[in-house]
């Protein structure tokens, strides 16, 4: 077994990994879900919004398709900050001793 | 069209700035590792302006804003499907991706997948979306200087197909990484210039400009509302699916995920990116396409004798332009239009010619036996050919209607790119025979189903109707590509299945920590 394969099986031995692989998987999950989730669910209203409500729209559409356009973008830098943060608080330290302790 | 002293003194300057950038990047690039990530040590600010500046075409700027101008509301689906696809990117691609792969996608796929086969559909792939995407920008690029700048049609795209090719083989990633920094600098500022001169003709006050649009626009108050571009929920979907995912397929953005040294910093390139086209696409959405129809209102020199906008729908920002900020703030443009297209097919050929001589070349043909030195050559030889490529499609598709052509390449990179790529990070059933069926039928029916529809059947083979109702085919092929791929992966029980199941753990080990650190 060379360097390499021996530093794999450390790995995936390691008592944290499948701890660090269930905190990823999970993160991995959760946000692309609820940003494809709240994206489509936008695009179905847009889509539906005009077959099912035809020309009489009430007065104050307007304002609420442009709202949902400027939340949609926050929501979208809103996520990305708090992902990266999640990233960096509960995977990252994990990830760095996982691989401190398996380095030989 | 505008053939001003400022205009020509801004294009010119743009064309000396970014050979001067290839030239100090032509003396830094010796090697394939330099050639095809520009070292990798580019930092995430840095990679996410290039990403931005690579993802952000003459269609972002001109485009987008022609179609608020004319539809109003459903131009917002152009603003957010990038920031959506590149945000699951950050969650979901850009970490694995960058702890696994070398130089391109098909790095990927082979380490757990049958490499020669995988590599040579992954490459045919890229080649396909590479080269039609570039198609589209050569045929832009020509019909835009021919308006802009009065150079003729077939000059402009020869000189386009020329510096792409100049800018790419001797500079490689380098000085197309610089190329496309300078231009999303330029763009974002020359985009923020305008929107706030715009705005500025309001009393900065968006309502008083939403007001005065709903007044002058043929659209009434429905211009604020869904449906005027999209009749119908399905074809939104389909266009929705095909932008958000096929951009987390396309070749020349998911390269430049190699570039910078490991996956935080990967990451943090995405991160970036999708902030800055949010940016210029909200200020593009918010304020100047709105602005356009407000501002272009009875200026009869900006319209035909048919009431239409001189150049077409793709000059309300180039007019606008003009209107607000005078002769030079329109030069200024037109060379971040320029720049913007020399910036986009740089990053294409450089994508395509890496599919042909990293993954086709060296990687099927040699199976891997190659020198540095030899496929450095191999890679200077492909960008020429697909700058003789381009130019030479460029000229033949001249009077031709491509438009098309863009939304063809969302729909194949989401029914092949990005089926192969998320299988294989995220799937461990996955194998070599499910992963090809999958990726030959998405690629078979998104063109088939595209030929079949409206854009090419009806408006330029003339027939009554479409046989495939909508234009964009991704809500039927990018699930069919799924799911092939999922049930032939299945119903595999061959030995090289198995194999490549195991060896789906230790990619997971890999792409969860990071192979470099194995090596």
């Amino acid at each position: 077994m060379n360097d390499r394969e021996a530093r794999l099986q450390r790995l995936s031995e390691h008592p944290d990994t499948h701890e660090f692989a269930k905190r990823r998987a999970r993160l991995t999950l959760w946000f692309p879900l609820l940003l494809g989730g709240v994206f489509f669910s936008v695009v179905l209203a847009a889509g539906f919004a005009r077959p099912l409500f035809g020309l009489a729209f009430p007065g104050n559409w307007a304002a609420v398709g442009t709202v949902i356009a400027v939340l949609f973008l926050v929501l979208c830098v809103v996520l990305n900050a708090v992902y990266m943060r999640l990233y960096r608080g509960r995977l990252e330290s994990l990830r760095e001793k996982i691989l401190r302790e398996t380095e030989q | 069209m505008s053939r001003s002293p400022v205009a020509i003194a801004f294009f010119l300057g743009v064309i000396g700035l970014t050979l001067l950038i290839t030239y100090w990047a032509a003396k830094r690039t010796q090697t394939a590792d330099e050639f095809y990530t520009g070292g990798g040590g580019l930092g995430g600010f840095k990679n996410g302006l290039a990403i931005a500046g690579d993802f952000m075409s003459a269609a972002t700027f001109l485009g987008i804003s022609g179609l608020i101008y004319g539809f109003g509301y459903d131009g917002f689906i152009y603003l957010v499907s990038p920031m959506v696809g590149l945000c699951l990117g950050l969650y979901l691609i850009a970490e694995p991706l960058r702890n696994l792969g070398r130089y391109t996608v098909a790095d990927v796929a082979s380490l757990r997948l049958d490499d020669r086969s995988i590599r040579t559909f992954s490459a045919v792939a890229s080649l396909a979306i590479c080269i039609m995407y570039l198609v589209a920008q050569m045929v832009g690029a020509g019909a835009l200087m021919q308006v802009l700048l009065g150079i003729p049609y077939k000059y402009s795209v020869l000189l386009v197909g020329m510096l792409m090719t100049i800018y790419v083989g001797f500079g490689g990633m380098m000085a197309t990484t610089w190329v496309q920094l300078t231009k999303a600098a330029i763009l974002i500022f020359g985009v923020t210039v305008m929107a706030v001169l715009v705005l500025s003709q309001f009393g900065f006050s968006f309502r008083e400009l939403y007001d005065q649009a709903a007044n002058v626009h043929r659209l009434g108050d429905e211009l604020f509302l869904p449906g005027g571009l999209f009749k119908d929920p399905i074809s939104l979907v389909s266009i929705s699916l095909a932008l958000v995912f096929g951009l987390m397929g396309l070749p020349h953005i998911l390269m430049r995920l190699f570039t910078v040294p490991n996956a935080r910093e990967s990451q943090r390139s995405v991160l970036w990116a999708a902030f800055f086209i949010a940016l210029v696409n909200a200020m593009i959405y918010f304020v100047i396409g709105y602005g356009g129809i407000v501002l272009l209102d009875g200026q009869g020199q900006y319209f035909d004798a048919a009431g239409q906008v001189v150049g077409g729908g793709n000059m309300v920002a180039i007019h606008l332009a003009e209107v607000v900020g005078g002769e030079a703030f329109l030069g200024f443009i037109v060379a971040a239009a320029f720049a913007t297209i020399l910036a986009v097919v740089s990053g294409l050929t450089l994508a395509g010619a890496s599919a042909v001589s990293h993954d086709l070349y060296a990687g099927v043909f040699r199976r891997g036996k190659i020198t540095a030195a030899e496929e450095m050559r191999v890679s200077r030889l492909a960008t020429i050919a697909l700058g003789i490529a381009g130019i030479s499609l460029g000229l033949l598709f001249e009077k031709q209607n491509i438009a098309y052509l863009a939304s063809l390449v969302f729909a194949i990179s989401a029914s092949t790119m990005f089926p192969l790529l998320m299988l294989t990070l995220r799937w461990r059933p996955l194998s070599t025979t499910g992963a090809l069926v999958g990726g030959v039928l998405g690629l078979i029916s998104s063109v088939g189903l595209t030929v079949l529809g409206p854009a090419v059947w009806v408006q330029i083979l003339g027939n009554a109707t479409p046989v495939f109702p909508y234009s964009n085919p991704a809500i039927v092929s990018m699930p069919l590509a799924f799911g092939s791929m999922i049930l032939v992966s299945l119903l595999d029980r061959g030995d090289r299945a198995a194999a490549e199941r195991r060896a789906f753990d230790h990619l997971t080990l890999q792409a969860m920590f990071g192979t470099r650190l194995l090596r």
